[in-house]
C-alpha cells in the first residue's frame, strides 16, 4: 500500500496543477495581511467602538491569532475548490489520460490501488492545510505580534488568553482536515464517473454550494435533512474558540463551550468519508475500464 | 523459429462473451496459447479485439465464460497471473509530464519489480536510453510505442500482449517493432499474443493466429497451414442452406465443414479437393446456386474487412 501512495504522491506533485492551489493560498494570506498591516487598526477599532465605550481595552487586539481566525474564516469556505481540483483529477485524469488501463493492469487489487490514490489525496489535503496553517498563523504571528484572541461576534465578545490559543488553532485545523477530506473523498467518488477532472470538480463545487444554500434558508422543509448535510458541519472548527465561563463570569482556561456538539460534527464528517469511500471501492472494483 | 514448447497452454480462452446491453462485441469465442508462441489476433476494427484483450487483463468483466492463463483460473488468481503479464493497450498512453525512466520506474514497482538494473536493461532493448530522461510528451509516436513495449517488458513477463501495436507508426517504426517482438520470442523466449487489422502484418511474426469477426471466432490454427497456398475455402450457396448444411454433416465432408460467423456454409480443403466436392455435391442431390472460391486467408480476410 505503501508503495502506491508514494507513487500517487510522486504524481501528484509533478504535476504543475498541483501548486495551483498551495500559490492561491498564499497569495491571497498575503494579500489579506498586507490589507490589514496598512488600514487593519481603523477596521479593529471601527468593529471595537461599541465595546471602548463600555471598556477599557488594552493591548493589541489585531494580533497574530486575530488575523489568523480572520484569516480562516474567509479562506476556508474556499478551500473545497481547491482540494477538488486534485481530488477530481484522481482517477478521472487517469481515464483521460489513459493511464488508468496502465494501472488496474498490474498486480495490484483495484481496491489497494484506489484506496492508495484516496490516501495520497488526504495527503495533498493535509499539505495544503498545513501550507495554510503555516501562512494564517505563523506569519501573521510573525509579522502583527501575539496577545490574547478576541473575537466580536453579534453579541458576545470572547477573549482567549493567549497562553490558552495556540491548542485551540491546532484543534481547529484538525477539524478542518476532516471537512477537507469530506469534501476530497466526494470529488473523489465523483471522479469514478468521469473521463475528464471538469466534471467532478464542477459537481463537487456545485454539489457544496447547493448544500450551503440549503443550509443558510430557513425553510422548514429542509430543517430535517440539515443536521445530516456534511456542508453543515464544515465550520464545526469555530465550536474550539467558544469558551465555557464560570460562574464568576471568567472564563475556564482549557475549555470548549460545546465540545459534544464539536465531536458530534467531526463524527458526521467522519461517517461521510467513510460513506463516500466505501462508495468509490464498491463502483471501482466493478468497473468496466473502457478508456 | 520458436522455442519448444512447454506442457499446456498459457492462454485457454472458453466460451468468452462479453455484452453491453444488446450489442455482442465478443460472442461466445474459445482460443488457446502455446507457451512461445507469437500469437496473432486479427480482425478488423470492432471484430472485439480488444475487448478481449482488456478481459484478458482484467479491465472488463466478461458477461460469460471463462478465462486461464499459466493454468489459473484468472479472477482467482489475478495478481499472481498479472505478475507474470506485460501488455501495451491500444495507444500507449504514459505519463507526459513525467520522463521515460519516472514512468518505466512507477510501472516497475507497481508490477513488484525491485532489480534497479531492470530499467536499464529495457531502455537499452528498446533503444531509448539517450532519451529516458527526457518527458514523454516530447516523445515521438514511434518512442511512445516503443517506451509502451518497454514498460509491458520491465517486469520480465513470460507473456507480452500487444493490442496493434504498430498503429500509427511509419514503415521504419513498424520493422523496429517486429524485430524487437521476434528478437524476444527467439532469443528470450518470450510468449506474444499481438493484436492487428493487418494479416500481412502477422504473417511476417505470428506462428499461429485467430480471426474474430464481429465478436466470434472465424478462424484459428498454424500460419502455415492456414497461409498454405493449396489450401482452398469454399462458400457454399444453394438453395435450402439448412438442408444442405446437414446432408454435408453426414457426409464425409464433415471434417471440411468450418464456423462461419455470418452462418454462410464454409468448407476448407485442399485445392484439388474442389472437384470432387462439385462432384459429391450433384451426387448427393444438394441444388447449388454458386460455389464461391477464396484462394488465400488473406482474400477471406479481406470478404470480412470489406463487408464489415
Amino acid at each position: 500500500m505503501w508503495t502506491i501512495v508514494r507513487i500517487e504522491l510522486f504524481k501528484i506533485f509533478r504535476k504543475p496543477r498541483t501548486y495551483i492551489a498551495f500559490g492561491a493560498v498564499a497569495a491571497i494570506v498575503w494579500l489579506i495581511q498586507l490589507g490589514f498591516y496598512a488600514d487593519g487598526e481603523t477596521y479593529v477599532q471601527f468593529g471595537m467602538q461599541a465595546l471602548s465605550e463600555t471598556f477599557e481595552v488594552q493591548g493589541s487586539v489585531l494580533n497574530g491569532y486575530l488575523m489568523a481566525y480572520i484569516i480562516l474564516q474567509a479562506l476556508l469556505v474556499h478551500v473545497p475548490l481547491l482540494i477538488a481540483l486534485v481530488s477530481g483529477d484522481m482517477v478521472s485524469g487517469e481515464a483521460g489520460m489513459g493511464t488508468l488501463r496502465l494501472l488496474a493492469s498490474r498486480p495490484v487489487s483495484r481496491t489497494r490501488l484506489l484506496l492508495g490514490k484516496f490516501l495520497a489525496s488526504s495527503v495533498y489535503t493535509v499539505a495544503l492545510l498545513l501550507w495554510m496553517a503555516l501562512w494564517t498563523l505563523f506569519f501573521s504571528l510573525w509579522i502583527f505580534g501575539v496577545d490574547d484572541l478576541v473575537i466580536m461576534k453579534s453579541e458576545v465578545v470572547t477573549q482567549i488568553l493567549q497562553s490558552d490559543v495556540m491548542w485551540r488553532y491546532a484543534a481547529a485545523f484538525g477539524f478542518a482536515t476532516i471537512a477537507m477530506v469530506t469534501v476530497s473523498s466526494l470529488a473523489f467518488l465523483l471522479s469514478l464517473f468521469a473521463e475528464n477532472s471538469i466534471g467532478p470538480i464542477i459537481a463537487t463545487m456545485s454539489i457544496v454550494i447547493v448544500f450551503t444554500i440549503l443550509n443558510s434558508l430557513g425553510l422548514p422543509l429542509f430543517d430535517a435533512v440539515k443536521p445530516w448535510l456534511f456542508t453543515t458541519h464544515m465550520l464545526g472548527w469555530k465550536g474550539f474558540f467558544d469558551v465555557q465561563v464560570g460562574a464568576g463570569n471568567e472564563q475556564v482556561v482549557g475549555s470548549v463551550e460545546n465540545l459534544p456538539a464539536v465531536m458530534r460534527s467531526a463524527g458526521i464528517l467522519i461517517a461521510h468519508i467513510v460513506l463516500f469511500l466505501t462508495l468509490s471501492v464498491a463502483v471501482f472494483r466493478r468497473k468496466d475500464i473502457l478508456s | 523459429m520458436h522455442p519448444a514448447r512447454a506442457s499446456g497452454p498459457l492462454i485457454e480462452v472458453s466460451d468468452l462473451s462479453k455484452y453491453y446491453g444488446g450489442l455482442r462485441a465478443v460472442d461466445g469465442l474459445s482460443l488457446t496459447v502455446q507457451q512461445g508462441d507469437v500469437y496473432g489476433f486479427l480482425g478488423q476494427n470492432g471484430a472485439g479485439k480488444s475487448t478481449t484483450i482488456r478481459m484478458l487483463l482484467t479491465l472488463i468483466r466478461p458477461t460469460s465464460g471463462s478465462i486461464r492463463l499459466f493454468g489459473m483460473d484468472l479472477l482467482r488468481h489475478r495478481s499472481e497471473i498479472l505478475a507474470r503479464v506485460g501488455a501495451v493497450i491500444e495507444k500507449p498512453d504514459l505519463y507526459g509530464y513525467l520522463t521515460g525512466r519516472e514512468n518505466l520506474r512507477i510501472l516497475a514497482r507497481l508490477s513488484g519489480c525491485r532489480d534497479k538494473g531492470a530499467i536499464e536493461r529495457v531502455l537499452e532493448t528498446v533503444g531509448l536510453s539517450a532519451r529516458a530522461d527526457d518527458k514523454v510528451r516530447t516523445y515521438s509516436q514511434g518512442m511512445r510505442q516503443r517506451l509502451g513495449i518497454a514498460c509491458a517488458l520491465v517486469h520480465d513477463p513470460e507473456l507480452v500482449i500487444l493490442d496493434e501495436p504498430t498503429n500509427g507508426l511509419d514503415p521504419q517504426g513498424i520493422a523496429d517493432i517486429r524485430n524487437l517482438i521476434l528478437r524476444l520470442s527467439r532469443e528470450a523466449g518470450k510468449t506474444f499474443l499481438v493484436s492487428s487489422h493487418l494479416l500481412s502484418e502477422m504473417e511476417l511474426i505470428a506462428n499461429r493466429m485467430v480471426i474474430i469477426d464481429k465478436g466470434r471466432k472465424v478462424v484459428e490454427g498454424e500460419c502455415r497451414t492456414l497461409l498454405d497456398p493449396e489450401r482452398q475455402v469454399v462458400h457454399l450457396e444453394t438453395i435450402d442452406d439448412g438442408q444442405a448444411l446437414s446432408i454435408l454433416a453426414a457426409s464425409r465432408w464433415a471434417p471440411y465443414l468450418e464456423d462461419d460467423p455470418q452462418g454462410r456454409i464454409r468448407l476448407a480443403l485442399n485445392r484439388s479437393e474442389v472437384p470432387q466436392l462439385v462432384r459429391a455435391l450433384a451426387e448427393m442431390e444438394v441444388q447449388v446456386l454458386a460455389l464461391r472460391p477464396f484462394n488465400r486467408l488473406e482474400d477471406y480476410f479481406l470478404s470480412l474487412t470489406q463487408a464489415g
